[in-house]
Order: structure tokens, then C-alpha cells, then sequence
């Protein structure tokens, strides 16, 4: 798949493989190549005036290039995977390029290592229990992935509980494999996601949207009433309030904050404030 | 009679041990140079272009940690859940304090106290491991005034 990907991406090089810079934040479909800063200068400008005088050292010294999500290398452009947003991130100190990717949108959560995400424990099977997160394949979670749990003392998880936890494999070759505690052996907040709330699923944009830093949406929902919300990164949102409708307004409220503009999120804010 | 004729032995037969003692040395090195030729000729190799591995820089990273920077997960409000409060402070500010440049770490200790506390330290650790003999030196040391 990989070479027919390449192939295509051959032909349609030919026509055009734009500069990633000039491209930030606009539209990019599946099948582009970009070009990284430093390699326009040698194929872009044809006969244009006069070509800035370059030392190797200074093509070499960029560092290292991350391709996110959405991105794959070709040679050394970078090939889009799927349609939406190019961003791109600075590098903080110093160390490599940067990170490039594309902000697309999609339903489907396919594991990957290190995501924190909300899994339901679907069987029970000697040592390890199968947690459905919404992949391909159930995650395994084995019992003594839990903080304190030792070969006596064993978690209390039941089929149908609500885990907290991380990836620690998650590759297309084998079936993933997440544990409730940090590389100290400490839970951090993961685990048994308590009694009651309701779980429902959004997309996984929209996930990362509410857990931007400078979300306006969580941060009026939290002078609502009082509530707690776990978000996993495979789409899934926990929520919790004191009362049943509580709950089922915040779940509305999430659901629908994806396709509202902000005024009229104002509004329902302003008129669930006076009711 | 029977050594004028040398008979025709085999070549696996001339390069067994019990044989090399009876051998000159003409033929003891053209047997050796009979396997080596062979050993050699046994061994495998590759017969492709080399290929060169291209020093690649951009690395594939299916992750979405990398790229944005986004909260903690767990989320409570209005005291809803103060372990879960609390932990968001905590983890929160661990992702600031990742972003920003290490902080210069106080010392507790000064460096000349430090200075000053490895001279004598010096000494005491020397006199422990000091050898009958060199003791005397110490000794002289400790007081300032030779014995």
C-alpha cells in the first residue's frame, strides 16, 4: 500500500509538491507532497535573481523533522495522508525542526502508544482482562497494572467497568496492550472510573479541541454546577453530575458544542445560567 | 621394495592426523592450501550493491502528544472530586514546568562551606586508611605541632 501510495504521490509530485510553509494551515489532501523549508531554494526558484548563499552545514544544522499524525516521509518530503489542516509547531528548545501535521477529523480511534484513553472491560480471562477501546481489537490490561495490586492483593475490576488507562503497545502488528499506572508505578489519576455518569462518544477532533489549552467551552461549563469529566483520547467522554439531568444536559452540551458557533454557545450558556 | 614404490594415498587420508607426522613439508602445505581453498569457497556473501543508508531526519510519530499540547484528561469542578482537583493542579503545572527551562536548583549548601568542609573531610578519610607507618604524619597534622 505503501508503494502504490508512493507511486501516486510520483505522479502527482510532477505537477505540483508545494513548500510545507506556504501551505500552513490551509486545506491539504491525501497524496501531496510538501517540501521542508530548507529544499525549496534548490528546486522551486528556477532563474529567479539572486539564490541565497548556502553552506551545507546550515542545510544539515536544521535538526531533525517530526511527521505527526496524517503525514508519512517519502524520501525527504513529506507525504499527506489525510485531508485537513497542515500545522506546524515550533521547536520549543531547540532540539529538531519542529512538528508538522495535519488537523483532520475522524470518527474512528485507531490505538497509539501513549494515549490516555477510556476502555470498557469486556471479559475476564485468567491474568488479563479484554478492554473494548474502540479499536480493531480489544486492548489487554493485565491485573497487575494497577497501583498496589500484587498477586494477592488484586484490583477490584468487574466486567462492564469504566478503566482510565495508557497505552503501552499499540502498533498495527500487534494487539494493544494498556496498563492503569505511569512508568514510576504510580496511577495518576487512572484506573476504575467510579460508580455512576454516563459515557458517550464524540469525535476525536472534537476531543482535542476541548482539551486545548485556551477552551473557552470547558471553562464555562465549569461555572455551571459542580461535575467531573474524564476525556479519552478514542473519543470517549465520561461525565458525572449531581443529579441525572445535570449530567444529561452537560452530555448535550458536549455533544453539541462541535457544530455551535460561539454565540450560540453563549446563549445556551446564558439561558441554562438563568434556569 | 615397498618404499621405493609410494603408493597412491588419498588426499583424506594424507590429511588425517596419524599421517602428518610422515609428511614433508611440500606436501603438508599444499594440502593446507587445498582446504583453505575450500573453506573459503564455502563461505557465503552477498553479492548486492552497497547500499547506502541515508542519514533520514524526519522522524514518523503517530501521536497527537507531540504535536499539540493539550490538558490533563480527568477534569472536576466546583469541588466535585477533590483528589481529581488536585491532580490537575499537579499535572497541569508538570506540563508547564516540562515546557519551561529548568529552573536553577538552590543551593542548600554554599560552595566555599562545601570547599571548606572536603579539606578536613580529606584528612579523615586518609588517617582511616592510613598504614602504621603513616601515621606519624597525621599525627603531626592534627595538633599543627610536630611530635
Amino acid at each position: 500500500m505503501a508503494e502504490a501510495a508512493g507511486v501516486a504521490a510520483e505522479s502527482l509530485a510532477g505537477c505540483r509538491a508545494r513548500a510545507a510553509r506556504t501551505v500552513l494551515d490551509q486545506v491539504v489532501l491525501p497524496g501531496e507532497e510538501l517540501l521542508l523549508p530548507d529544499q525549496e531554494d534548490g528546486e522551486g526558484s528556477g532563474g529567479a535573481g539572486e539564490r541565497p548563499l548556502r553552506l551545507n552545514a546550515a542545510a544539515r544544522s536544521r535538526g531533525r523533522v517530526v511527521c505527526g499524525p496524517g503525514l508519512r516521509r517519502c524520501g525527504d518530503r513529506l507525504l499527506v495522508t489525510k485531508c485537513g489542516r497542515l500545522r506546524h509547531k515550533e521547536p520549543g528548545s531547540g532540539s529538531g525542526g519542529g512538528v508538522y501535521w495535519v488537523d483532520s477529523q475522524q470518527k474512528r480511534y485507531v490505538p497509539v502508544k501513549g494515549d490516555h484513553v477510556i476502555g470498557i472491560v469486556t471479559a475476564k480471562s485468567g491474568d488479563i482482562f479484554k478492554v473494548d477501546v474502540g479499536g480493531s481489537e480489544p486492548a489487554s490490561l493485565s491485573y497487575l497494572a494497577f497501583e498496589g495490586a500484587t498477586k494477592r492483593n488484586r484490583p477490584n475490576v468487574q466486567v462492564g467497568d469504566l478503566i482510565y488507562g495508557q497505552f503501552v503497545v499499540a502498533n498495527k502488528d500487534m494487539e494493544p496492550e494498556m496498563v492503569c499506572i505511569d512508568s514510576c508505578g504510580r496511577a495518576n489519576g487512572m484506573g476504575v472510573i467510579g460508580q455512576d455518569g454516563l459515557l458517550f462518544k464524540v469525535t476525536l477532533g472534537l476531543i482535542r479541541k476541548l482539551l486545548a489549552p485556551d477552551c473557552e467551552i470547558l471553562q464555562e461549563v465549569g461555572k455551571l454546577y459542580p461535575l467531573e469529566i474524564v476525556f479519552g483520547m478514542n473519543g470517549r467522554i465520561w461525565v458525572k453530575a449531581k443529579t441525572i439531568q445535570q449530567t444529561l444536559i452537560l452530555a448535550n452540551i458536549l455533544e453539541a458544542c462541535e457544530h455551535m458557533t460561539a454565540d450560540q454557545r453563549k446563549q445556551i450558556f446564558s439561558r441554562l445560567a438563568e434556569s | 621394495m615397498a618404499a621405493e614404490h609410494k603408493t597412491k594415498l588419498s588426499k583424506n587420508l594424507l590429511c588425517m592426523k596419524f599421517m602428518q607426522r610422515g609428511l614433508d613439508s611440500e606436501t603438508k602445505k599444499q594440502l593446507e592450501e587445498e582446504e583453505k581453498k575450500i573453506v573459503s569457497e564455502e563461505h557465503w556473501y552477498l553479492d548486492l550493491p552497497e547500499l547506502k543508508e541515508k542519514k533520514s531526519f524526519i522522524i514518523e510519530e503517530q501521536s497527537f502528544l507531540l504535536c499539540e499540547e493539550l490538558l490533563y484528561e480527568r477534569m472536576s469542578f466546583r469541588g466535585f472530586n477533590p483528589k481529581v482537583e488536585k491532580l490537575m493542579l499537579q499535572m497541569n503545572a508538570k506540563n508547564k514546568a516540562e515546557e519551561a527551562e529548568e529552573q536553577t536548583v538552590e543551593l542548600d549548601v554554599s560552595d566555599e562551606e562545601m570547599a571548606r568542609r572536603y579539606e578536613t573531610l580529606v584528612g579523615i578519610i586518609g588517617k582511616k586508611f592510613a598504614k602504621k607507618r603513616d601515621c606519624a604524619i597525621y599525627e603531626e597534622d592534627e595538633n599543627g605541632v610536630k611530635k
